[in-house]
């Protein structure tokens, strides 16, 4: 299973990526490619080359659910950390002086390298995965991964950028940071929701932190379909303007108190 | 001559230098003692969440590449104790910007070993979470395990030779990140994914495998062959083989970080 | 005599190589392409530092200051030339000479920011191995000396940049160093700081008879606190002798901007020669011993001046003087 560690943080896109020079791109894509290789070769074993079903996954499909997962990891932002610094170094101040509004700066900023990933590792991958696993997904499949990937990535942004203000009240958030990071690895990337006992899977499915490993896999190995799809979908929207509204007033009182210290 | 009095008395004083740098290294974790309890917290719950990944897997098998449900328990505690203590000892990203920064000066100007007092400063003490956490899976195995006194003196042996040479190893990729590259950010990534490799029986991955984690990037001196100690799976050949390639990969990378290190030139200006 | 040489340096070259890698290209070995840059930053550098000099080495950003200061101090080797300090070699042997010299390096802080001062103190006592008697009354003294009795115990993070500069100081000399050694460490700081340490190293100074070494790029730095400059420019030490000297072949004058109140007449024409005059704003160019004059300095206070300013003359026209008059001598 992935190890929690600090560097988890370069998991996520902030981790630069310089397509400038080649050797960093393979890099990444290793990178990312790593964990379901490794589990290729984990549950290769396990299955012992009998054709069964494990937590209702078949072999091909456990190995398309873990390629997909963490090629979703690839778009996760990791915005918290900039803004953490921005608020230690102080810079934040002249930050909040330019006339574009500073969570849209954070947004854009970080929305380009997340492009980037999805254009050269996600969809690499996905298509790999889809070729060599003979995945066939239904046009309103491929509808509802699209959306999901879209969420993945704006649920991912909001709870960091949530974070990332509470920096402004807690020095450090390495902490909370850790904890997300554990919540979401817990929600399908270790192993599948299904794998898990069914009141676990219902508290899972009532979290925000679906949108990060199992919904969008899920979905693509056709695992999660239907009614549980659907029903997955509206919490996933509900979760992200939920956490857009709560973002924005949290950032409308936080950046008072930015004010009020002083640069 | 060699002066043995000399060098005796020396290391002590290291010795205790370095454990006034770990006092400090603590005063300064715990300024942030929400933070460091939040860790705490989340290294313990990966390890349940380790301990149930592990327990599914033994639900649908009863063995992985002939190792039993305690035996691989043994062996991710001992990859987790080893890669952790490794990680407490040394920050890579510490010890990288004092190089990059230029701060790594004013290690100079003391009168101690520079990269002996750099890295008694980088102390990571949040990793002790995690070593904690991975000590209790290591008792728990063990006393499902049957192994003699003479293995557990074999295993302290290798493992703590392991852990010096994985200190080592990060200790050279910092030096090399700091030649040829810009960011030594890669050097923790790679150890990470390296370690998700070393937390299985190496042979699985074949005999590339055993080879690229035994010579190339030998976590699996702090993980794999310490585990075989403990479960009993090495005869006494290959635990000496073993364990003369883990002295002559410290020695190498002991080596090789000193050579690298002559490149600083301090930050210019 | 020999005995009170305490820096001999002879010789030194060093010369750094730089990268120049090909950007805007878009390849697969493009960093392997790089191409390699020798730039000089000493040249040939001699001179010799007595027992309880205070020397300035004076010169622009990239004069090579940084670059001796960190030879001398066993950080970086010289590619020619020797270096001894208290007779021994900076490089080879580091950790001797660091029981004996206190570095203070102006861009790399050395206090633990998350701790208060005072434990990064109590870490030096450890480093250096002082004995307690001794680091409880050099510390007394010091606190004393650097005016920080108020704010020792505060967390470094918190304190002002004059008030860690000072720390850094107190850390770098509880040892009692016989040599101390700074490079550029007034940057950022504003002038009541820069006045108030220096007010500091001067008494410390007369108490302990201790050797000084600073680097700066600042003239009026020098000439305060120096009893001999070294000057060096793009690595060649190109004058070795008293301020006075250096004043008087500079002829520098110091310029004063005057803000005056509306309407308000006031004649500076004898202190020096008004260079620029609109509305209410005078600028004023003088030769440095006026400044000192008491009349000038009642003018300046008076209520008839809103505000004024004393600038420097850039270190580039001073040298540029030095150059001029060395030339009219040959």
């Amino acid at each position: 299973m992935p190890i929690l560690s600090k560097y988890a943080a370069f998991m996520r896109i902030g981790f630069k990526l310089d397509f400038y020079y080649m050797y960093s791109y393979v890099f990444s894509i290793l990178a990312y490619a790593s964990y379901p290789l490794l589990m290729l070769i984990v549950w290769g074993a396990i299955f012992g080359g009998k054709n069964v079903i494990i937590g209702g996954f078949g072999q091909t499909a456990l190995y398309a659910y873990f390629f997909v997962a963490y090629a979703g990891a690839s778009l996760q932002s990791g915005v918290s950390e900039s803004i953490a610094e921005d608020v230690e170094s102080g810079n934040i101040t002249s930050e909040m002086l330019l006339p574009i509004s500073y969570a849209i700066r954070k947004f854009t900023d970080s929305t380009p390298s997340a492009l980037a990933n999805l254009a050269f590792i996600f969809l690499p991958i996905v298509i790999f995965t889809a070729i060599f696993a003979n995945i066939n997904i239904s046009g309103i499949t491929l509808m509802a991964f699209a959306l999901e990937i879209f969420l993945l990535y704006i649920i991912s942004f909001l709870i960091e950028f949530i974070i990332g203000v509470s920096s402004i009240y807690f020095v450090s958030v390495g902490g909370i940071s850790s904890i997300v990071t554990l919540l979401t690895f817990l929600s399908g990337g270790v192993l599948p929701n299904t794998f898990f006992p069914q009141q676990l899977q219902n508290i899972l499915q009532l979290l925000p932190f679906n949108a990060y490993y199992y919904n969008p896999a899920a979905t693509f190995t056709g695992t999660l379909s239907g009614s549980a799809l659907a029903s997955a979908l509206v919490i996933e929207i509900t979760w992200a303007s939920a956490l857009f509204l709560f973002a924005m007033i949290y950032w409308s009182v936080s950046r008072r108190k930015v004010v009020a210290v002083g640069g | 001559m060699v002066d043995l009095v000399g060098i005796i008395d020396k290391g002590v004083k290291e010795l205790k230098f370095y454990f006034l740098l770990q006092v400090y290294a603590w005063r300064i974790q715990l300024v942030y003692r929400a933070d460091f309890i939040m860790y705490a917290i989340t290294s313990a719950i990966y390890i349940l969440i380790t301990l149930v990944f592990v327990d599914v897997i033994y639900t649908v098998t009863y063995s992985i590449a002939g190792w039993s449900y305690f035996q691989l328990l043994m062996l991710i505690a001992i990859a987790g104790l080893g890669l952790n203590t490794s990680n407490y000892i040394i920050n890579p990203g510490f010890i990288f910007d004092a190089l990059w920064e230029g701060g790594f000066d004013n290690y100079l100007t003391k009168p101690h070993n520079p990269l002996f007092y750099v890295i008694g400063e980088s102390t990571d003490t949040s990793a002790i979470g995690d070593i904690a956490g991975y000590f209790i899976l290591f008792i728990y195995a063990a006393l499902n395990i049957q192994f003699s006194a003479l293995a557990l003196f074999a295993f302290l042996a290798l493992f703590v030779l392991g852990i010096g040479v994985l200190s080592l190893l990060q200790v050279v990729l910092i030096t090399v990140s700091y030649k040829f590259a810009n960011s030594a950010g890669w050097v923790g990534l790679l150890i990470d994914l390296a370690e998700n490799f070393t937390r299985y029986p190496l042979t699985l991955y074949g005999l590339i495998g055993v080879i690229f984690f035994t010579i190339v990037v030998p976590l699996g001196i702090a993980s794999f062959y310490p585990s075989e100690i403990m479960t009993g799976k090495i005869s006494l050949t290959g635990y000496l083989i073993i364990f003369a390639i883990a002295v002559a990969m410290t020695y190498a990378f002991y080596k090789l970080s000193r050579y690298l290190l002559h490149s600083y030139t301090s930050a210019m200006g | 005599m020999e005995g009170d040489v305490v820096i001999e340096a002879y010789r030194l070259s060093k010369r750094f190589k730089s990268f120049e890698s090909k950007t805007g290209e878009k390849g697969i070995l493009t960093s392997l392409r790089k191409r390699y840059v020798y730039k000089t930053a000493i040249d040939d550098v001699t001179f010799s530092v007595k027992k309880g000099e205070f020397i300035a080495l004076l010169g622009k950003n990239g004069a090579g200051k940084s670059t001796l200061v960190k030879i001398l101090t066993g950080i970086l080797k010289a590619d020619s030339g020797e270096a001894r300090v208290f007779g021994i070699d900076p490089y080879r042997n580091r950790v001797e000479l660091a029981m004996s010299i206190g570095v203070i390096l102006g861009a790399h802080e050395q206090m633990w920011e998350d701790l208060a001062a005072i434990d990064t103190f109590k870490l030096m006592e450890g480093v250096y191995g002082i004995s307690k008697t001794a680091f409880d009354e050099r510390l007394n003294y010091f606190l004393k000396v650097f005016n920080l009795e108020k704010v020792y115990k505060k967390q470094v993070r918190q304190m002002s940049l004059g008030e860690r500069m000072k720390c850094n100081f107190v850390a770098s000399m509880l040892h009692r160093p016989k040599l101390v050694i700074m490079d550029e460490p007034t940057i950022g700081m504003d002038s009541q700081s820069k006045s108030s340490l220096f007010k500091a190293l001067q008494e410390i100074r007369r108490k302990y008879g201790i050797t000084f070494l600073m680097s700066t790029n600042m003239i009026n730095e020098a000439e305060e606190l120096a009893d001999r400059i070294i000057l060096l420019d793009s690595g060649a030490l190109v004058f070795d002798g008293l301020p006075q000297e250096l004043i008087t072949l500079t002829g520098s004058k110091k310029e004063i901007d005057i803000h005056l109140t509306k309407g308000a007449n006031v004649n500076f024409g004898r202190f020096g020669r008004i260079t620029m005059h609109k509305g209410d704003y005078i600028k004023l160019e003088v030769a440095r011993k006026k400044i000192k004059s008491k009349r000038l300095l009642g003018m300046l206070t008076s209520d008839k001046i809103i505000d004024y300013s004393i600038s420097e003359p850039p270190l580039n026209e001073v040298l540029n003087k030095f150059y001029e008059s060395r030339r009219k001598k040959s």
